[in-house]
Order: structure tokens, then C-alpha cells, then sequence
């Protein structure tokens, strides 16, 4: 992980990267548990050369990757965008896309809001559907942006949102492309 | 769809949803007209430059977003006024459970807009109109 992990994300954030996106929702639920680094750690040393990892021992891995790239995004100042609500396809399984998932994560002592002020950790969670998201405003360190859907939608659940955390809502365009050509979020 | 369209339509869309909003706490008395620009500013430019740490200038004596979108609004006015009656008509009632989680904390001005225009909570040397659309030219 300090070999190249963390390495990446030094150098992303000496490039100018202000953040780092999670599109796990779309392959894998949000319920990312903390897993010690030991775990981790077996589970990858098992598989690494050959084998497939049953499915607990995969999400384990995955879980401590997610909290480990996450932490030290936030140490580097990165804010964390997780892709959460809604997704194209059938394949995507929209329950495990469900923000309150990540209350754990949140609650994560390591990357406590509190800390947060006094340490550059910041987390975003891109939610992308009206009214539903209301609930997960509560979540701490989540800040919401959400610019995709009818304007009268949004305006509906927005209310909400200005009026109890004006600090956490803002514009975001979400404007990429599957293309050679990522404008950015 | 390219992200040129995907950009224009969720700028477009964002700032038309920031104006229903602020519009209708305006005219519910939830803010001022000047705490509503405030929160436009935040929204489309201080908050995102505080997370990202962008040491972006923050001045309300220029609320470029709200210009903004004043902007887009006069661009469309027939489908702006018409999109602002719907959702000030099809919002549901609030009793006072907001309101009584402390009006400082979110942002109002203590005895803040009424629906005839009277606010005594307007910042000094702030006038504002009405219940005229936070978006309106």
C-alpha cells in the first residue's frame, strides 16, 4: 500500500487533484466494513499469485482498500466522492447503492468531522436523487451535489437541504464522457 | 451524449432548481432575500471552494451565481415564472418543526420576509422587493 498507493496519491494531489471518485456502486454494494490491515493482508497474500477468493474474503479486501485510499485521500486534502443513488443497466443493483450504506464510513473515528477540522480529510458523497437523499444529509462529513435531475425535482428536495445545510450543498455538473474526454464532476 | 450537452443540462437544470428553492423559502419566510443570495453564492461557488480548497474569492457584495441565475431566468421567462408557481403551489405545507430548530442556525434573519413584503430582519442597508423570484430580472 505505501509502495503504490499511497505513492499515487501523492503524486495526483502534487498534480492538482482536488479529489478521488468511487464508482464502486456500480459493481459492488456500499457497505464497506473495517477490516484490519492483517486481514487484508492474509486475504491478499492467499490469492495474489492464484486462487479466486470466495466472496467474503473479496469484499474484506475491498472494504480495506476503500478505507485505506479513502483515509489517505483525506490526509492529502482530496475530498472523496462516492457514486451512490442510481445507475444505468440492469446489471446495477440500486440497493446497494443506497447512501445510508455508508454510514459506517462516516462513523469511521479515523475521518471523524471533528478531526476533519483540524485534519484535511473531507468526504463527499455524490447522491443523485431528490428527496430520498435527505436522509443521508445527516451523515456526517457528507456534502451533497446534485445538478443532474429536473429542475422542479431538485428544487423540491433542495429546499431541505439549503435550509438545514446550506454549507454542504453545491453545484456540481458532473460533466464526463466515456470518451477520451473527463471534464470533471 | 457528449459531456458538453451533459455539462449545459445539469447547469442549466442546477441553477433553475437553486432559484425554485430559494424562491420559495423567500416567499415562506425561511430566509431574506439577502440570506438567499448568500446561499446561491455558497452554492454555486464557496462551498465547492472550501472543499476543494481552490482559495477562490468570496465576496457577497458579488453574487455572481445569483447573477447568474438571473441570467438564465430572463433567458426563459414564461418557463421560469410558470416553473416557479408550480412548485410554490405544490409544496407541501410545514408546520413550525423547522422553524423551531432555531432560525439562527439556519440562516434566518429574525423576523424575515412576510408574504406582503414587510421584513424586519433585512440586513441594514440591504433593500430587497418582495416576493419577487430570487431568479427574477
Amino acid at each position: 500500500m505505501k509502495t503504490v498507493v499511497t505513492p499515487t496519491l501523492e503524486a495526483q494531489q502534487r498534480g492538482g487533484c482536488v479529489a478521488v471518485k468511487f464508482e464502486a456502486a456500480f459493481l459492488r454494494s456500499l457497505d464497506f466494513e473495517e477490516v484490519s490491515a492483517a486481514t487484508a493482508s492474509k486475504i491478499y497474500a492467499k490469492y495474489a499469485a492464484a486462487g479466486e477468493p470466495s466472496h467474503g474474503d473479496y469484499k474484506a479486501l475491498q472494504d480495506f482498500l476503500f478505507r485505506y485510499i479513502a483515509r489517505e485521500a483525506g490526509r492529502l486534502g482530496m475530498a472523496v466522492h462516492i457514486h451512490s443513488f442510481n445507475g444505468p443497466g440492469n446489471f446495477y443493483v440500486a440497493a446497494g447503492a443506497d447512501p445510508l450504506l455508508l454510514e459506517s464510513a462516516f462513523n469511521d473515528p479515523s475521518a471523524a468531522p471533528d478531526q476533519l477540522r483540524h485534519r484535511p480529510r473531507r468526504r463527499c458523497l455524490r447522491a443523485a436523487r431528490g428527496r430520498d437523499a435527505v436522509e443521508a444529509e445527516r451523515l456526517p462529513g457528507h456534502v451533497r451535489d446534485d445538478a443532474a435531475l429536473h429542475a422542479a425535482e431538485v428544487g423540491r428536495g433542495a429546499e431541505e437541504w439549503l435550509t438545514q445545510y446550506p454549507e454542504k450543498v453545491l453545484f456540481g455538473s458532473d460533466a464526463a464522457a466515456s470518451g477520451r474526454i473527463w471534464a470533471g464532476s | 451524449m457528449g459531456w458538453e450537452l451533459t455539462a449545459w443540462i445539469a447547469t442549466k437544470n442546477g441553477r433553475a432548481a437553486l432559484a425554485l428553492a430559494l424562491t420559495g423559502m423567500i416567499r415562506e419566510g425561511e430566509v431574506s432575500r439577502a440570506r438567499a443570495e448568500e446561499i446561491a453564492t455558497m452554492v454555486m461557488r464557496t462551498n465547492a471552494g472550501k472543499l476543494y480548497k481552490l482559495g477562490l474569492e468570496v465576496s457577497h457584495d458579488r453574487p455572481m451565481p445569483v447573477a447568474d441565475v438571473r441570467t438564465y431566468l430572463a433567458s426563459l421567462p414564461v418557463d421560469a415564472r410558470k416553473a416557479t408557481q408550480e412548485h410554490s403551489r405544490g409544496r407541501p405545507t410545514r408546520g413550525g418543526s423547522r422553524r423551531s430548530r432555531g432560525a439562527s442556525s439556519y440562516g434566518m434573519y429574525p423576523g424575515s420576509s412576510s408574504m406582503d413584503g414587510r421584513r424586519s430582519g433585512t440586513p441594514p442597508g440591504k433593500t430587497t422587493s418582495a416576493c419577487a423570484p430570487i431568479g427574477a430580472a
